[in-house]
């Protein structure tokens, strides 16, 4: 049987993404409800739960700021009706109201309908937290969106594409690309030919460095599909004079775990930072990727082991911009010429407070530079965030409904060039571009970059 | 002692003790659960002023409503503001302002705005489909509680009126100058108090840890 069919088979035609195990339909309930309880039991989430799941106040301010339902106009798109899929149930079993008041107080029993329900609307929605920006109570939908997806993978409702690489990550080989060490070395020593012979000058990517001062790992995929955004981060590294490495045991700053599973996300996150700590670094640069920035900032210190606790974690975008500030790196903006716009990535901007460092470095870097409107903290996800972009069953969901607001952002720019420095954004946007034929390309800010970066007297 | 002279010169401290407990148990119960997972939504107002300066102008404009939501931010903004201004009002009619008309008319917009509301939640089918009963019924229960104030201190409101409030502080009500009306907006008023801070209403506690302990959490 292929991999393929197997897929199909433990595949519920119902459900909108292939998952790899599903549990039997009349298990699911009470999984359900002891999976909850071990969340909350956990008490990490227990402050945001109980405040966003018990106060909402249900005005639906966040219809209006949620791209998917502004395209889709669907009432189960409503970011407070999809949370209340979870406060219903967090309600009947887990508030003291809820079990005496049931309905009245909108706590409902959970069925295997309601898990349908929930399978369909955790992953409509992107986590983008644009939804929490505008909460008159601050509830931010994306995280109750998150415990929910949390859940649903304990019933193995979790997209196949997610698994998969995980599991690819998580054992022998170490990545999510499925990549083999020795062919990661061979592109390596491909990108540092390719830097000798566009600029004349021997750039190294150095390899497990012990003591570097910065250990960088970038987003598998790069390797394979961004290897300009690569050359503009050695370029700024060299350019800089920084001491820098990659690991050729562990250069995948990937984690799915965001989106689907507290359990892999430590795992996944303790295999860097141990790559990191074996090498005695103690700075950890995020190449140009959200999520894996975000992931790694925010719960480091959560869920990393109490020795990793104290090294830093720094965005390869505060790095350069750092170095940029600092007097190291110069550019040559007449290098791209093209007018650039900036889409902030939801997990680089609202999820991680990088905001200005790109664009001071783009109006340096390039010849013409126009904002997207809205921007920054109102920006709108490019419709493949909270992992939707790996999942290939949804492709035509992203095309013609969660990116809808963001192809309108783009056009009206009439910029040739979109800069989003996220592989996750860069995926969708060129989807995006392709999909609804606009005049632009997609680029990494690393790309620019390095395009205009004045390496000891050239550029 | 009679079921009148209970529910205006006891139960009013019941219900008032009961509240401040309630908030402080919310309160607590939010403070003592331990450091969750960083979830900082930026930007972050810059220091504690900006974080002021955020709170104050949300609090006193409901902006993110106003700007999004305009036809909630009508009935929602009044309904605040009238809230505040009756008890503002009622403080300073107590201490011999003639005031009390201010706190009449608050109470007035009060009705006004919870029957505005309630109509808006059934109207719009979006708001239809997110209220249960416990929307309507809070809103319900704010505005029954404001119509009875209302009935109670209009349309002229008897001296005695703050006789009686001001010897609820100083410990010895005098039950005897209250009519039917007034005791049963006490009663009402009561069993409001005593609601609040168990209902999802305690948003003026929850607010404070949604913003300062996870949106604008730097550590
Ligand atoms: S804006 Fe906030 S309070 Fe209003 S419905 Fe949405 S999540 Fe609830
Ligand atoms: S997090 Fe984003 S996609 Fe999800 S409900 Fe909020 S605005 Fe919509």
């Amino acid at each position: 049987m292929t991999k393929e069919s197997e897929q199909s088979k433990s595949t519920d035609p119902k459900y909108p993404y292939r998952s790899e195990k599903l549990l039997p339909r009349e298990e699911r309930v009470v999984r359900f409800l002891e999976t909850l309880q071990e969340v909350l039991g956990a008490k990490i989430y227990n402050l945001p739960l109980e405040t966003y799941l018990g106060t909402c106040a249900k005005c639906n301010n966040c219809a209006e700021q949620c791209q998917v339902y502004q395209a889709s106009r669907d009432p189960h798109d409503l970011p407070a009706w999809r949370s209340d899929l979870l406060r219903k149930v967090y309600k009947k079993y887990f508030t003291t109201s809820g079990k005496l008041f049931g309905g009245l107080v909108g706590a409902k029993a959970l069925t295997e309908e309601d898990i349908d329900n929930m399978v369909d609307a955790f992953y409509r929605c992107t986590m983008c937290r644009r939804c929490g920006v505008n909460c008159p109570l601050a509830v931010d939908n994306a995280l109750i969106t998150r415990i929910g997806r949390v859940i649903l993978e304990r019933l193995g409702f979790v997209p196949s594409n997610m698994t998969v690489s995980t599991r690819a990550q998580l054992g022998e080989i170490g990545n999510t690309s499925a990549i083999p060490k020795a062919a990661f070395i061979d592109t390596l020593d491909f990108l540092e030919e390719e830097l000798r012979d566009e600029t004349g000058i021997a750039i190294p990517i150095p390899r497990d460095v012990e003591g570097a001062q910065f250990f960088f790992a970038a987003p598998v995929s790069d390797y394979i599909m961004e290897a300009d955004t690569l050359l503009g981060i050695a370029k700024t590294f060299h350019a800089a004079g920084a001491n820098w490495t990659v690991s050729t045991e562990n250069f995948d700053a990937i984690n799915y775990g965001l989106f689907y599973s507290d359990a892999d996300l430590e795992k996944i996150l303790n295999r860097l930072l141990e790559a990191a700590h074996s090498l005695k670094c103690k700075t950890i640069v995020i190449g140009e990727c959200g999520h894996s920035t975000k992931t790694a900032l925010l719960f480091q210190k959560v869920f990393g082991l109490s020795e990793y606790r104290g090294m830093e974690i720094k965005s390869v975008i505060e790095v350069s911009h750092r170095f940029f500030a600092e007097g190291k790196l110069m550019f040559d903006p007449t290098k791209n010429p093209e007018t650039v716009t900036y889409h902030d990535p939801c997990n680089l901007g609202r999820g991680s407070g990088i905001y200005e460092q790109p664009r001071e470095l783009l109006k340096a870097a390039v010849m013409h530079f126009v904002e997207m409107t809205p921007n920054r903290k109102m920006n709108y996800c490019c419709g493949g965030g909270g992992g939707l972009v790996v999942v290939e069953d949804l492709h035509d969901w992203r095309m013609s409904t969660a990116g809808l607001k963001k192809v309108e952002q783009l056009r009206a720019t009439g910029a040739k060039l979109v800069c989003a420095p996220c592989a996750n954004c860069k995926k969708q946007l060129r989807e995006l571009i392709q999909a609804h034929k606009l005049d632009m390309q997609l680029v990494g800010l690393h790309d620019l970059l390095g395009k205009a970066i004045v390496l000891s007297g050239k550029t | 002692m009679t079921g009148s002279e209970f529910i205006a010169g006891i139960f009013p401290y019941i219900a008032v003790a009961l509240c401040l407990l309630s908030t402080a148990w919310r309160f607590v119960r939010w403070l003592s659960l331990p450091p969750h997972v960083k979830w900082t939504l930026y930007p972050v107002p810059e220091g504690i002023a900006g974080q002021l300066k955020y709170m104050l102008k949300e609090m006193f404009t409901f902006e993110t409503l106003y700007k999004f939501n305009r036809r909630l931010w009508f009935g929602s903004f009044s309904m605040h503001m009238a809230m505040v201004g009756a008890a503002l009002f009622f403080i300073l009619y107590l201490g011999g302002w003639s005031t009390i008309f201010v706190v009449q008319l608050c109470l007035l917009v009060l009705v006004i705005a919870a029957i505005y509301i309630i109509g808006l939640r059934i109207y719009d089918k979006n708001l239809r489909l997110l209220s249960n009963f416990e929307e309507l019924f809070n809103l319900a229960f704010l505005g029954g509680v404001a119509a009875l104030g209302f009935a109670a201190s209009a349309p002229h409101v008897p001296g005695s009126l703050r006789l009686y409030f001001l010897g609820l502080i100083e410990l010895h009500p005098n039950t005897s100058v209250l009519s039917t009306v007034h005791i049963l907006a006490v009663f009402l008023g009561g069993l409001f108090l005593i609601y609040l801070p168990l209902s999802k209403m305690i948003h003026y506690v929850s607010k404070y840890f949604t913003y300062h302990h996870i949106n604008w959490q730097k550590k």
